[in-house]
């Protein structure tokens, strides 16, 4: 992992604050099951959680803070996509092939994430078919929003399109 | 070739409107006007008014100024099929021979005179000391009579009075040129393959409208006043009474021309049935034929869409609006601020003209739009015959078929407003402003604040806008983006060469403003409720006002919270304005769509200001305003969350013109944004939110 992340600590179930974030839904059973392969860890502002094209090495929630998915653009610098407030999930790709990061992902502020290690995940979420029936639509519904926030920008709705009669 | 009653199970036709030629005795009974007689009557009209009559002119009848009889169209006579009109002249001797009016109406009808297709609108004028004047401009009175008018353009004339003298607006130029017609109709003893009048109830009997009607036999005319004056003008002629023989052939022959016209259109129910099949795919088929030559909103005789051009001298000192006729075929007609269009495609625009003319007229005037003259078909180049597309895309059931039709207006003499000059009942009068101050908001925007002692612009409302004129440039719609005691503020995003100028404005400038004009957010709505407002760009300014009057009441209302999208950072609005009241403790929420490194708020649309909400919004009330894309899906993302629809409030963006619901552009089904709105709750759009080419 990159960048100057302060902690990894592990979690466990009952630590784990669920209520609020993207992954509430999530029964009491598939929580335990989580909690093994969680750990917390703080970034500082600035700090680089995923680089784009690397391995995602876990699946995240935003604890707190905030998160900024860039794309480097050559000779244009880094381009916000989106940004990641707390209790989003991010780091998707820690679970679809080939589990890369499709952006950077950048602390603009102190940030806490909790962390589920992508291996580990993968290998839970195979062995537990209940607890991928319950996360998998989280992770989409994530997907789905990305996909959507795209499509808006691309609209660049608040721009002129042609030419004003007025 | 028709189908006929028998084989497409058309119902009934309207029953006939009683006979009027029976129904009046004594001095008032009808009278007999021998043909060398006629030129007596035109003599006498004339002695104060200019006479309109048909005439044969480039290769067709049409209504034009006229001296005397003899320039009447005697002995021609017309066959009209979709896309083919052909004079023939009677030869000597034949039926018809001798008349003057068996030739169907006049295709010019009588629009061009009363609603001419070009007017002077207004006259703006820039003086050496640079203030501004805008002035109204209002035609000189003309007497006129016209002879020759048909029940149908009599039913057309009472669908424009509705249209331009029945609102909360009166058009000006329409009344001064409608108040003072004299009108003498005939009663149609002929119908060409076009006419459809009896399946629209307009005719072929005149029923109401005319003052004096005339019945066209052998020899000349049976005559009756249906009005004072016209009771006047046939008593000064002196005529004998009509004899019964001839009472029986006046009454015989309209009802002969009546018999003649097949039933083409199924009026009945028709609004529903049309607005039911918006999505049929033969109108991907008309698109098809249709050239957008506008061919048919011309010739219709109750179209009423007008555009403004402004024309101005070389270095913009003074410069002239015309007004003149537009069509909802021009692709430019839905243009909006930004250079979108509402309706882009062509069947989009065809679409609109059927079901506004059969459909939504009846939601918004109470009548069809239609009076079944035929013009449209005759003059299509591609010869597009709206009764059979009605007849295939609004087709009635087959249940229907057998039943009696019901009674309706339809068959019924269509109520005739009388119109009347109401000054001030239309916001016509541009009020000069002076600007007081320009605040540059971003790169392309600017608010300007404008003083006025107009107390009508002082009286306005959050939501509402004004019209913007400027000499030498057309004249936009701008919403009002704060009211103050002195005046008005208006943030203008330099989009166009009207609004780049008027962004450019120093103190000191002056402009004309008319207003204010539309419905505003209703406040009233929100007390007792949480309040959201939730802008996406340009659509702050008119929520800004909105604002400024929630949180000076904000004792009603249990919680306040503001959302906010952007372009990019850049493109904030109000910038030092929200942060102040962010700082004063209001919940805003900001996200722009892009956004470079340095930028350390949110990035995203602006339904993700929303994610991870909970769907606690029943005690919400949103006030929205944005691109309408933008809209919807800020209307999806508040109903998963339990707002409820009759409590979201958009305000919509439409091409506005008049801003007074008199040029048609801003139409979305059966409203006027303009006028209607242009704040709507969700509730109230209902389907027409998301049809797309409404």
């Amino acid at each position: 992992m990159e960048g100057n992340e302060l902690a990894a600590t592990p979690a466990t179930a009952a630590e784990i604050p669920w209520v609020g974030t993207d992954l509430e839904p999530l029964g009491e059973r598939e929580r335990s099951l989580l909690a093994p392969i969680a750990a917390t860890i703080e970034y500082e502002p600035g700090a680089l959680i995923l680089r784009e094209g690397r391995p995602t090495p876990f699946l995240g929630v935003l604890a707190a803070g905030r998160i900024a998915l860039r794309l480097q653009v050559p000779a244009r610098g880094p381009y916000v996509v989106v940004t990641l407030e707390p209790g989003d999930v991010f780091g998707w790709s820690a679970l679809v092939p080939p589990h890369r990061a499709t952006s950077d992902a950048v602390a603009l502020t102190p940030v806490h994430v909790l962390a589920f290690d992508a291996e580990r995940l993968r290998d839970v979420l195979r062995d537990d078919h209940e607890l991928a029936a319950q996360l998998l639509p989280i992770v989409l519904r994530c997907l789905s929003d990305r996909l959507t926030t795209s499509w808006h920008q691309l609209l660049d709705l608040f721009g002129i399109q042609g030419v004003d009669p007025w | 070739m028709l189908p006929s009653p028998a084989n497409t199970g058309v119902p009934s036709l309207p029953v006939p409107p009683p006979n009027r030629w029976r129904a009046s005795t004594g001095d008032s009974s009808p009278r007999f006007l021998p043909l060398v007689r006629l030129d007596v009557l035109i003599a006498e009209l004339r002695r104060e008014r200019r006479v309109i009559g048909p005439v044969v002119q480039d290769g067709a009848i049409r209504m034009a100024e006229i001296e005397r009889a003899a320039e009447l169209p005697f002995g021609w006579t017309v066959s009209a099929q979709p896309g083919s009109v052909r004079l023939t002249r009677r030869e000597a001797g034949a039926p018809g021979a001798e008349r003057a009016f068996d030739n169907a109406t006049a295709w010019s009808g009588i629009k061009p005179w009363t609603f001419p297709p070009r007017v002077d609108a207004l006259s703006l004028e820039r003086r050496d000391d640079g203030s501004v004047a805008v002035r109204v401009e209002a035609p000189a009175p003309v007497p006129t009579a016209v002879i020759g008018a048909r029940a149908c353009d009599l039913a057309a004339l009472a669908t424009q009075d509705r249209v331009l003298s029945g609102g909360p607006a009166i058009d000006p130029d329409y009344a001064i040129r409608r108040s003072d017609l004299f009108i003498v109709a005939v009663e149609c003893a002929f119908a060409t393959s076009v006419c459809f009048c009896t399946s629209m109830g307009t005719g072929p009997e005149v029923s109401a409208g005319a003052d004096i009607v005339l019945a066209e036999i052998d020899g000349g005319f049976v005559a009756r006043a249906d009005s004072t004056a016209g009771r006047r003008v046939l008593v000064s002629l002196a005529l004998a009474p009509a004899s019964p023989a001839q009472l029986d052939r006046a009454t015989g022959q309209v009802a002969a021309t009546r018999a003649s016209m097949p039933a083409a259109v199924q009026a009945d129910g028709l609004h529903d049935r049309l607005l039911a099949n918006l999505d049929h795919p033969r109108w991907d088929a008309i698109a098809e034929r249709c050239l957008a030559c506008a061919n048919c909103t011309l010739v219709c005789p109750t179209c009423f869409c007008t555009g403004i051009e402004v024309g101005s001298d070389l270095d913009g000192r003074e410069s002239k609006a015309t007004r003149s006729w537009d069509s909802c075929f021009t692709a430019g007609y839905a243009q909006v601020a930004g250079g979108g269009s509402f309706r882009p495609q062509q069947r989009d625009r065809y679409r609109q003209w059927l079901t506004h003319k059969f459909g939504t007229w009846w939601d918004q005037f109470g009548s069809s739009g239609c009076v079944g003259c035929g013009r449209c078909i005759a003059w299509c180049p591609v010869g597009i015959d709206v009764r059979e597309e009605l007849s295939i895309i609004a087709a009635p059931p087959v249940s229907e078929v057998a039943v009696a039709a019901t009674p309706t207006l339809l068959g019924q003499p269509l109520p005739i407003l009388s119109p009347a000059i109401e000054p001030g009942s239309l916001k016509t009068d541009f009020v000069t402003v002076r600007v007081a101050e320009v605040r540059p908001e971003t790169a392309d925007t600017s608010t300007l604040v404008l003083t006025t002692d107009d107390a009508a612009l002082l009286s306005a409302r959050p939501g509402q806008f004004v019209m913007v004129a400027l000499p030498a440039f057309a004249i936009p719609p701008i919403s009002i983006s704060r009211i103050r005691p002195d005046g008005l503020e208006l943030t203008i995003r330099a989009a166009g060469p009207a609004t780049s100028t008027l962004a450019r404005l120093g103190p000191g400038a002056q402009l004309g403003l008319r207003g204010p004009l539309g419905r505003p957010w209703p406040i009233e709505d929100a007390f007792g409720r949480d309040v959201a407002i939730i802008a996406g760009g340009i659509g702050l300014a008119p929520l800004r006002g909105l604002l400024d009057e929630v949180l000076a009441q904000a004792d009603r209302f249990p919680s306040i919270r503001v959302y906010l999208g952007a372009r990019t950072p850049g493109d904030r609005l109000f910038v030092s304005e929200i942060e102040e009241l962010t700082a004063r403790g209001l919940d805003v929420r900001l996200t722009v769509d892009r956004a470079g490194p340095e930028w350390l708020g949110r990035v995203g649309i602006i339904t993700e200001l929303f994610r991870g909400a909970k769907p606690t919004g029943a005690n919400v009330t949103a006030f929205v305003c944005g691109p309408e894309r933008m809209m919807t899906a800020v209307v999806d993302r508040l109903t998963d969350l339990a707002v409820p629809r009759e409590h979201i409030w958009l305000t919509l963006e439409r091409r506005m013109e008049c801003g007074v619901g008199l040029c048609g552009h801003c139409q979305l089904g059966k409203r006027f944004v303009c006028k209607d709105g242009p704040v709507f709750s969700v509730s109230e759009l209902g389907e027409d939110l998301r049809r797309e080419g409404l």
